[in-house]
């Protein structure tokens, strides 16, 4: 079982994604509308695939929504 | 007549800008925006929402016609502000970017110090920067020194309708400016919009008075005339303030005898 903080929860792995990519496919978030920080490092959308996860790492997925 | 206002070298005939937050619908926002032929539009960074992550209300919008504008807002600080101004920018490829530092979330008054620092630090980044500031001359002046493209001082608190309330100290901004003067927040009325463009300021920003309004699209193109009509109103030379009366009519040949 492995771990990654996702936008502030833990969420527990059995098998950890290998790349962002595949993280976002498992959580069914279009990867087109999203932004994404990890552990403080922001990975560009044409660096999804090639970006490896780790165990314990600080996952942010950010998009554009509403504001003023 | 061409009067256009410019941005950081960019060209807009529309002197209204519009916010994106609290419409009901994806498709009202969407026609509200067409309605007040805008050509910016503000836009938000949060969180995606894991158990709902694929509402995305962008695709709404026909992001050709309008310079995105994405802002800092939530950010408490300098170094939230900038860290969400680099996702931003990462989100979108675009480097434009509305600079919010409101530490209390009560009255959301933005932190001057803390946009000064952000400022600094994103102008030198490349960002072409619009912070949201208190209607305080002297630190527009420090803002526009280091290099912002247009400075952005509030009317009253934001989403709070109030309008104008800040009128004399945004006249000494507006007096003082050497780079354009965007009114944002707090302008609840199309009759706000108007008499801050009337004063001079280059554009105003209006998301709440529109989103909230019973029927937004026809706010929307209220705002429109009333931006429309300031500006005219202001390019035209008003006219001077007195306090006694100045007859319209000729003070001579009454009907009477004296």
């Amino acid at each position: 079982m492995a771990i990654l903080k996702i936008n502030g929860t833990d969420k527990n792995f059995d098998i950890l994604p290998a790349a962002l990519t595949d993280l976002l496919v498992q959580m069914k978030i279009d990867a087109a509308t999203v932004v994404a920080e990890i552990d403080g490092r922001i990975i560009k959308r044409s660096d999804f695939a090639t970006e490896k996860i780790c165990e314990g790492q600080k996952i942010e997925l950010i998009r554009l929504v509403g504001g003023g | 007549m061409n009067d256009t206002l410019k941005i950081a070298g960019k060209e807009f005939s529309s002197r209204l800008f519009i916010g994106t937050g609290k419409y009901a619908s994806n498709e009202i926002m969407a026609n509200a925006i067409e309605a007040s032929s805008t050509e910016m539009v503000t836009i938000a960074l949060r969180r995606v929402d894991i158990d709902n992550p694929n509402d995305d209300m962008l695709a709404a919008i026909d992001w050709k016609k309008y310079q995105m504008l994405p802002n800092t807002s939530g950010a408490r600080d300098a170094d939230e502000a900038v860290r969400l101004a680099r996702l931003a920018r990462a989100a979108t490829d675009i480097e434009w970017i509305k600079l919010e530092v409101t530490p209390d979330p009560y009255y959301l008054l933005p932190d001057g110090t803390e946009t000064l620092k952000a400022s600094e630090i994103l102008v030198k980044d490349g960002f072409i920067v619009l912070p949201y500031i208190n209607a305080d001359a002297v630190l527009a002046k420090k803002l526009a020194d280091i290099g912002i493209a247009a400075v952005m001082p509030l009317a009253s608190p934001i989403g709070s309708n109030q309008g104008l309330k800040t009128k004399a100290s945004l006249e000494i901004i507006i007096d003082q400016a050497t780079i354009p003067v965007v009114v944002d927040a707090g302008l609840g009325r199309p009759s706000h919009a108007a008499e801050a463009m009337e004063m001079g300021a280059d554009a105003v920003l209006i998301n709440t008075a529109i989103a909230t309004a019973s029927d937004p699209i026809a706010m929307a193109k209220a705002f429109k005339k009333a931006a429309e009509a300031g500006r005219e109103g202001f390019l035209a030379g008003t006219a001077t303030t007195k306090t006694t009366a100045e007859a319209s009519s000729p003070l001579t040949g009454f009907l009477r005898d004296e």
